[in-house]
């Protein structure tokens, strides 16, 4: 699916979280949508899937702008879609298995049998075989976010969108969700939009990858690029650096300016 | 203001999705229904016996204590059964379901909120008031009158052993004079009631827990707002309720 984002603007009250995000996601590509803690990474995926409608722009799916569109239209679009979130957002009453195959009952007429069949795959696919009959308050956090992946993928969906996959994770399951993502998309051609500020986790999987900084795009490119890219912006957020264009402590002077506006940009 | 508009579309969409929609043939999830019923009405019925009962026998005693003065404790029966029916069965049902069950409601839908399951629902292309809302809203419409019948005759029971007991009232003679003070009119006036409490209840609980905000605190909140307003809701609804009966 070619998704195109024009000018996406998002503000709450006088506060502007996206500021012109613009950038274009090629069919079977994995876009990674970087950034820092608060720069609007959440709140553009949230866009880009329907979730929030943004204050200006357009999330053109083939062509088709889902601002715009009828909720009954985006439901139609939202069937071809998985999403996993960054909790998991799994149904606590459900267990695993359940709430794996919620979405095939829902939106299929399978009988039961092959949709225990499809649940098991799905959770093979995610190496959680035989926890079907568990709680979600029953597995751990990565267990968790596995689950997530395996409803969102319930579907066999053409776009997945993934917040924070790996956050949270030690660096072996951290790994095992970055193989996970790489199989997908080798495999299944899925066109996969994944929000992070893991690294080596957007390096893994990445085709390509956009930089938000206060709710602009700094970078758009390749991993390669954006690895021998000079800017000062890009090396501190990749190298890690505590003090850069993103400073470590205001000066005294925006310090007062952003206490006397009752907003900081920090 | 805003509140209340938000109160208004949501009470709208329930009302589309739970009645407009199933006339077109589009149906709620059946067995989240019965779930609901079950949870709802079954879990229900203890503490709906064990107040009801005690209700009866508190009745009959105060009305007993008076109508000793006229001679008149036969009456107590059928002062039992029309107060009963008519006011203290729906009444206090309703209230004791709003506390056991709206609450509940409330808490279950708000942590769902705070835990983006309900967002998970749109992303699955789901309506999260088709799937969760329509559901408790209905499984309360069906619980409630069923349950303040059950509460009407334990309640009653309650008074037949005060008027066994101590007023020397034999059983068959309460129990005749106690549905001879009843006429349809009294059951109507009571399973109305008890609807119009359902919806109250359900509506009240499923927009405080849908709306949640600020995590724990925020389902808190909501739980004892929900609890709160109900109550209200339902002692203005019964008191306009009983004016038109009255005046009617």
């Amino acid at each position: 699916m070619d998704i195109a984002v024009e000018g996406i603007e998002q503000r709450y009250g006088p506060r502007a979280v996206l500021r012109g995000v613009s950038f274009k996601v090629a069919p079977g590509e994995t876009m990674v949508i970087m950034g820092g803690s608060g720069c609007g990474k959440s709140t553009l995926l949230r866009v880009l899937s329907g979730i929030e409608k943004p204050s200006a722009g357009r999330v053109l799916y083939n062509g088709q702008d889902i601002v715009r569109m009828t909720e009954e239209d985006l439901d139609r679009l939202r069937k071809r879609w998985g999403f996993c979130f960054q909790g998991g957002a799994l149904f606590g009453s459900l267990t695993v298995g359940e709430n794996v195959a919620f979405p095939i009952h829902e939106h299929t007429t399978l009988g039961g049998k092959v949709v225990d069949i499809m649940v098991k795959m799905k959770l093979d696919m995610v190496g959680l075989t035989g926890f079907g009959d568990l709680y979600p308050s029953q597995i751990s956090g990565g267990m968790a976010k596995r689950v997530a992946l395996a409803r969102a993928m319930a579907l066999d969906p053409e776009v997945l969108f993934m917040d924070e996959p790996s956050a949270g994770l030690d660096p072996v399951m951290s790994a095992a969700i970055d193989q996970l993502i790489l199989d997908l998309a080798k495999k299944t051609k899925i066109t996969t939009i994944l929000v992070t500020h893991e690294m080596k986790s957007a390096f893994a999987v990445a085709d390509r990858m956009i930089l938000l900084h206060e709710g602009v795009v700094v970078a758009d490119g390749r991993p390669a690029d954006m690895r021998e890219s000079l800017d000062p912006l890009i090396r501190q957020f990749i190298d890690g650096l505590p003090d850069g264009p993103i400073p470590l402590r205001r000066n005294r002077d925006e310090y007062v300016r952003s206490m006397l506006n009752g907003h900081s940009k920090a | 203001m805003e509140r209340f508009g938000r109160f208004c579309l949501l009470a709208g969409e329930i009302f589309h999705r739970g009645v407009v929609r199933p006339l077109r043939g589009e149906f709620a999830k059946l067995s989240e229904v019965v779930r609901c019923v079950y949870r709802m009405g079954i879990g229900s019925v203890p503490i709906v016996c064990l107040i009801c009962s005690f209700v009866g026998m508190i009745l009959a005693m105060q009305t007993a204590y008076q109508l000793a003065k006229f001679g008149a404790t036969l009456y107590v029966a059928s002062l039992v059964s029309v107060s009963v029916v008519r006011e203290l069965g729906p009444l206090i049902t309703a209230i004791l379901v709003s506390g056991r069950v709206g609450a509940g409601v409330a808490a279950e839908l708000g942590t769902m909120s705070v835990s983006e399951e309900i967002t998970a629902l749109r992303t699955m292309a789901l309506n999260p008031v088709r799937i969760l809302l329509v559901p408790r809203v209905a499984g309360l419409v069906i619980s409630l009158p069923i349950l303040t019948l059950i509460g009407d005759a334990v309640a009653i029971l309650g008074g037949l052993v005060i008027g066994w007991a101590y007023l020397n009232l034999a059983p068959s003679l309460f129990y005749k004079v106690a549905i001879e003070g009843l006429v349809m009119k009294d059951f109507l006036t009571g399973f109305a009631k008890s609807v119009i409490f359902a919806v109250l209840i359900g509506l009240i609980s499923c927009y405080k827990g849908y709306y949640v905000r600020g995590g724990a605190v925020g389902v808190g909140t909501a739980t004892t707002e929900t609890v709160v307003q109900s109550i209200v809701a339902i002692i203005i609804a019964d008191l306009l309720f009983t004016a038109l009966f009255y005046f009617a």
